[in-house]
């Protein structure tokens, strides 16, 4: 094989695997409380702005701020859901789509406010140079980032399927009220299965400061990919973003390689909207359909 | 045990349930019985407070448990099967089983209660690793009421449990029922399938259109001439 498309391959993976962490967490929220976050952007540029500021004012690795990040995404997503969204879960389901918008704009006003629109670019001293491999560069950050994505992502699987929490949360997306007859509080389900939908969209950012110059409306992009994302791996379906993350890392690489830049872009959603004409439930259609 | 006063439940300006009083004492089984869309669903759902009451009260054990909110109605020890059994679908039985024993009160006896519920369902016991969406009817009923019984119920509510069951399922499950109620835990159950259900049950409540119309003694509301009305005549 041509050792250039190799190389595009492997990048693609490895940035496939933090969109598809970022869209696991819009997955997640969607399965539970079966809203789209269309705050999911905002809130990885929020994660960007974390780890940019714990790390040039503490003077700290992106990797240890990262752990602020997390932190920070964590009880922002519990607190949005705990104190906003649940207020309004009897509404129909488009007000609470719009909430999640104006969280959005808040939250990017927000940083626009505090940040200016400039670019802000991390100067990271971790690692010295790429790896090389034969033919094959790859850059250190998107290594760590992907190793990162795959510890995360194990933590997360364990804990939804280990846990009485985490089973709590999968009882409550399979069947609501199934769930409250069991004596599971859906106000703290839901606040804790948003918190890490919301973790997992921060570390995604966390992981992208240290490649990208970030501002203050960049999550918007992000947003529509992971949306892309988790319909493809079937709403709800967390295997389903996984895999449909490294799918769309791969072929807005390869494109790129193969067509130039601007036409990644073009074809990740004329794909999308292909697949979905076919396969109207997404690659993974068998999401979590929920018993009544 | 269970006591319910001029009891008022509907959906937004409708209501279902109107002015209805019932009780249930320690250890019985009490059937409600009634015609479809009577609601006894809807009362049920209010005891679980899955329904909002928007009047009377309905208290436990002495205790006011009107405006408690659903797990805390658990915590009391008030568990539903529900209709349609509302089981985790992709979840395995044993993990079904697991989440009944979610509350503080009922994890102190996980253990001895799982191997109760497989000694009352010792189908259950080989399709552990199984997910419950793909189970039979039947053994999915087995699930929901083996699940309740993980919650340590003191009373256990019963929505059609029979619904969908074939003849002979059915006995299997009112035999398991039976059993469950000589442990001492009282029974509320709601039944289409009246004659079966009055064989079992103490005492009985006849609903029509959101009011009880005849209560008494599950023998003689069975022979009585106003059930055959109720029945035939709607
Ligand atoms: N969610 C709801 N919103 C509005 N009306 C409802 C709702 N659920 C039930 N109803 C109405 O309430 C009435 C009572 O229904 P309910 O389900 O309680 O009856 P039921 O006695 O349980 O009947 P079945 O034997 O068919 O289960 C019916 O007229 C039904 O149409
Ligand atoms: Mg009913």
């Amino acid at each position: 094989m041509n050792m250039q498309i190799f190389q595009a391959l492997l990048d693609g993976v490895l940035m496939g695997g933090v969109y598809a962490l970022a869209a696991l967490g819009l997955s997640l929220i969607f399965g539970v409380m079966k809203i789209t976050n269309f705050a999911h952007g905002a809130m990885m540029t929020v994660g960007m702005y974390t780890v940019y500021v714990v790390s040039t004012g503490l003077g700290i690795s992106p990797y240890i701020s990262l752990i602020f990040a997390a932190v920070t995404l964590f009880v922002l997503g519990y607190v949005i859901q705990h104190f906003l969204i649940d207020k309004i879960s009897q509404a129909p389901t488009h007000n609470q789509l719009l909430l999640t918008l104006g969280i959005a704009y808040i939250l990017e006003n927000g940083l626009l406010a505090v940040f200016t629109p400039n670019y802000k670019t991390l100067e990271v001293d971790d690692f010295e140079g790429s790896i090389k491999l034969g033919q094959i560069t790859l850059s250190p950050e998107k290594l760590v980032a992907f190793a990162v994505v795959f510890v995360v992502t194990a933590v997360i699987y364990l804990m939804l399927y280990r846990t009485r929490t985490g089973k709590a949360i999968r009882a409550c997306s399979q069947n609501r009220e199934g769930a409250q007859l069991m004596g599971i509080v859906i106000k703290k389900t839901n606040a804790i299965a948003f918190g890490i939908g919301a973790l997992c969209t921060g570390i995604a950012g966390a992981l992208l400061t240290p490649i990208l110059s970030i501002y203050p409306t960049l999550g918007e992009t992000f947003q529509l990919k992971c949306f892309v994302i988790a319909i493809l791996g079937g709403m709800g379906n967390l295997w389903g973003a996984l895999i449909s993350g490294l799918i769309v890392g791969v072929v807005e690489s390869v494109t790129g390689y193969v067509a130039g830049g601007s036409w990644s872009d073009l074809t990740v959603y004329a794909a999308f909207i292909l697949i979905l004409l076919v396969k109207p439930s997404g690659l993974f259609g068998r999401s979590n359909r929920r018993e009544h | 045990m269970l006591q319910i006063k001029n009891l008022f439940v509907g959906y937004g300006k409708v209501t279902i349930i109107q002015d209805l009083s019932m009780k249930i004492d320690s250890g019985e089984v009490v059937a409600l019985i009634g015609a479809n869309g009577t609601g006894k669903t809807t009362l049920v759902r209010a005891i679980s407070k899955l329904n909002t009451v928007s009047g009377g009260t309905i208290t436990f054990d002495g205790e006011n448990i009107t405006d408690l909110s659903p797990d805390k109605i658990v915590e009391k020890g008030i568990i539903q099967v529900p209709e349609g059994r509302k089981l985790f679908a992709q979840m395995s039985v044993r993990e079904n089983l697991e989440m009944g024993a979610f509350t503080k009160r009922a994890r102190v006896n996980e253990k001895e209660n799982l191997e109760y519920v497989y000694s009352v369902f010792p189908e259950l016991k080989a399709m552990e690793k199984q997910a419950c969406g793909n189970l039979s009817g039947g053994q999915q009923q087995m699930v929901a009421i083996g699940r309740s019984i993980m919650a340590e119920p003191k009373l256990l509510i019963l929505d059609e449990p029979s619904i969908g069951l074939s003849p002979i399922t059915t006995q299997h499950m009112f035999e398991a029922i039976r059993t469950i109620n000589k442990k001492g835990i009282s029974i509320l159950i709601t039944e289409q399938n009246v004659q079966d259900v009055l064989k079992m049950a103490n005492r009985a409540y006849v609903m029509q259109q959101g009011k009880i119309v005849l209560s008494g003694k599950a023998q003689e509301i069975s022979k009585s001439e106003e059930l055959k009305k109720i029945y035939l005549g709607m």
